[in-house]
């Protein structure tokens, strides 16, 4: 603010603060006896079009960017496949996508930012309501005084701020954090009792650390409001036999020229709604999915399942299972030489 | 495009106008030139003299002359001169329209 101009301010009685943005200026007076700083209603009004001005730009950057992250997330979604997905399905993940978004995450990250839009929907409608009654000489609308409502808004939007923080800094709800598979809450087929011959654990293998340095058979646990249990437990194993030479990625016997190392990947859900049972069981399948592989999928029929879809690619080194039962479905990803379909009834007490 | 129609000036904006019709004046000039002129009616508050400065040189009325110090001059422009006077004019039809009303 121009020199000359604080001064005149400060020969009205008001002592210039500060300002916001070069948009807003600061004064204040402790004299009762100041002059008012705006002589007419009107002069007043035509001080708020600054701000008007930059709140409708603010505005129109804002909507233009989500506008940019929906088409991303559209593109993302619908457009976007890796050269190597040899069978594409864009749409067979949304049923997942659905459960992400009722996680408690997402759902106060929304929370938050509704929350966030209706006040300033609410600051807005104050600034246009006050401006046009200034710009008309007439005086502002008059104001409803302390509300119970305002404060219970803003103590509610705190209250959903600060959870979310210490959600995240606490990484509660958080699917990356790794638990012991002792500590599974849900049923789970070990590696070892699928298997016929003996593998140990990889953490058990002397000469084949982790490769970053992590447990290689842990469970990771998952939360939505969709899917109260889900969790996912992955388990790598080793034959203590060795074979000739070292290969920790195979879990082909290749010959006997590589140690045997199957693995088993499974993600079970308990479901608010049975009706996502098959989506929610094929979006995992597709989550899956190696995408270079072409995989052979095929529908069978259990007793006490509602469904059961196996999947098998050519070299039949990997296969997938998911099965459903009520609003309880179990996904497994599997490396190793076992026929997942002839195991199905030990697969099928994990629901 | 034509020029949005302007609405009529309120007495702060005719008399700011009117103290840069004979030179050009400061912030302090303005206010001291008004409430002498009004004998004292319309005392300009500093948020009313810099809002409506600020405003006039946005749709060009007025022009920063010069900025001297601590001191920045302002000078009507042409434009500023013309809305002057269509304001006059408009008073001065209201002034007959009411006497003539009276007769």
């Amino acid at each position: 603010m121009p020199v000359q101009e604080r001064e005149l301010f400060e020969e009205a009685g008001w002592q210039y603060l500060g300002s916001v943005s070069d948009v807003y200026y600061l004064f204040y007076t402790a004299d009762p006896y100041a002059g008012e700083l705006y002589s007419d209603q009107v002069s007043r009004g035509i001080s708020l079009e600054p701000i008007r001005k930059r709140i409708a730009a603010c505005r129109r950057r804002r909507w233009a960017g989500y506008a940019i992250l929906a088409a991303l997330l559209v593109w993302a979604m619908f457009f976007y496949s890796s050269e190597y997905d040899i069978q594409p399905d864009r749409a067979a993940r949304l049923p997942l996508q659905l459960l992400i978004l009722f996680r408690p995450n997402a759902l106060l990250l929304a929370a938050c930012m509704i929350g966030i839009w209706v006040q300033s929907v609410q600051d807005s409608r104050l600034l246009h309501r006050t401006y046009q009654a200034l710009i008309q000489g007439l005086a502002p609308p008059p104001s409803k005084g302390p509300r119970k409502a305002i404060l219970c808004q803003k103590a509610a939007f705190l209250v959903l701020l600060a959870l979310l923080v210490v959600s995240n800094a606490a990484q509660v709800w958080s699917r990356w954090a790794r638990i012991p598979l002792e500590n599974v809450p849900g049923r789970y087929v070990s590696l070892q009792s699928l298997e016929q011959q003996t593998v140990l654990p990889w953490e058990e293998l002397p000469d084949q650390p982790s490769l970053d340095g992590k447990a290689e058979n842990y469970a990771q646990l998952d939360f939505s409001l969709l899917a109260p249990g889900w969790y996912t437990v992955t388990q790598k194993g080793y034959s203590p036999q060795s074979g000739s030479q070292l290969n920790y990625c195979s879990p082909d016997t290749e010959n006997g020229e590589a140690r045997y190392t199957p693995s088993l990947d499974a993600t079970c859900f308990d479901l608010l709604l049975p009706a996502l049972a098959r989506p929610v069981a094929q979006a995992q399948m597709d989550l899956y999915r190696l995408v270079n592989l072409k995989w052979t999928y095929e529908q069978d029929a259990w007793p006490g399942l509602d469904f059961v879809i196996h999947a098998t690619e050519p070299d039949g080194v990997w296969q997938m299972l998911a099965i459903g039962k009520g609003s309880c479905v179990a996904v497994f990803r599997y490396a190793g030489q076992e026929d997942l379909k002839a195991r199905l009834p030990l697969l099928a007490q994990t629901l | 495009m034509g020029e949005k129609e302007r609405s009529a000036l309120t007495e702060p904006m005719f008399y700011i106008l009117m103290s840069f019709l004979k030179q050009e004046r400061c912030g302090t000039e303005i206010a001291d030139y008004v409430a002498q002129k009004t004998g004292g009616r319309i005392r300009l508050g500093p948020g009313t003299l810099y809002t409506l400065l600020g405003k006039f040189q946005d749709e060009r009325l007025i022009e920063e002359s010069r900025v001297a110090g601590r001191k920045r001059t302002y000078h009507l422009t042409e434009k500023g001169r013309k809305v002057y006077r269509e304001e006059l004019e408009r008073l001065k039809t209201c002034v007959r329209d009411g006497e003539e009303a009276l007769l």
